[in-house]
């Protein structure tokens, strides 16, 4: 029996889940609440780039938090099992009903480490050229570019969260970081021929 | 892991507050479910109750000795 006198805040997530199974008071869920709404209102927002989806979505994410929580095993650990919930929600949603090409994956391992030197370009990217060139990309794409680059996610997290293996992560990552640069450089080149003819 | 001040990705995040009217929705729906949860088990509790009250009194039929 958890005494509900104890101070809350002290409690980790997992502490905050089991109270709440075992006593069914509102009280537990909503400090859970406060702890992450607004990280999951944030990646809704990413996604949805519209407030009004943005809320209906934090809401259902939640609402199916709530519905799961009795399955949460303490495998993982809640934010990142969270996480999971967030991403696929969002992925979900707002994937198309386009037909998936196949994706090969390539098991040269060396092939597939997390290279730095693409860290670096990204790094140089400006912000709002930024936001232009992740919406050209598909929800999934995005999805895992903010778990790696925004939630420093490990690569074994998002495999968990994504229910793929670490290679595929792997290249994964890869295909979405070559495509950003692809649709970053190409938007650059536009605006720098366009300053080049308005000076002309 | 890229430095946090020239990780544009982090800079491109909404700095927004999640709305307090969706707590309050939330909760107000988990309320709901749990109580129309009490009420299908009371209600489920009591034509149990009946169904089985009704079974007692149908007799059972005998069966044939050979």
């Amino acid at each position: 029996m958890v005494d509900a006198d104890f101070d809350v805040r002290q409690m980790t997530d997992e502490e905050l889940v089991r109270a709440y199974i075992e006593t069914q008071r509102n009280f537990y869920f909503e400090y859970l609440y406060q702890r992450y709404c607004d990280r999951v209102y944030r990646k809704c927002l990413s996604f949805t780039k519209d407030q009004s989806k943005a809320e209906d979505f934090t809401h259902d994410i939640f609402l199916r938090l709530i519905v799961r929580l009795g399955s949460y095993k303490e495998e993982a650990r809640f934010s990142t099992w969270l996480f999971s919930i967030t991403y696929n929600y969002c992925t979900d949603q707002l994937r198309t009903n386009r037909r998936r090409s196949e994706v090969l994956i390539d098991d040269d391992e060396a092939f597939l480490d997390t290279n730095t030197e693409d860290d670096t370009q990204l790094a140089e990217m400006e912000a709002s050229r930024l936001i232009n060139a992740m919406s050209q990309l598909t929800p999934g794409e995005q999805s895992l570019l903010m778990m790696k680059y925004q939630d420093d996610l490990s690569i074994r997290d998002i495999a968990e969260i994504s229910s793929l293996t670490e290679s595929a992560i792997k290249m994964r990552l890869k295909r979405a970081k070559e495509k950003l640069r692809k649709h970053y450089m190409e938007a650059l080149v536009f605006w720098l021929l366009l300053l080049t003819k308005l000076l002309s | 892991m890229m430095e946090e001040h020239r990780n544009p990705f982090k800079l491109i995040e909404p700095d927004v507050s999640c709305p307090s009217h969706i707590k309050k929705e939330i909760v107000s729906e988990i309320d709901t479910i749990r109580n129309s949860l009490k009420v299908v088990q009371l209600y489920a509790g009591d034509v149990f109750d009946v169904l089985s009250a009704f079974a007692a009194l149908v007799p059972v039929p005998k069966k044939p000795v050979n």
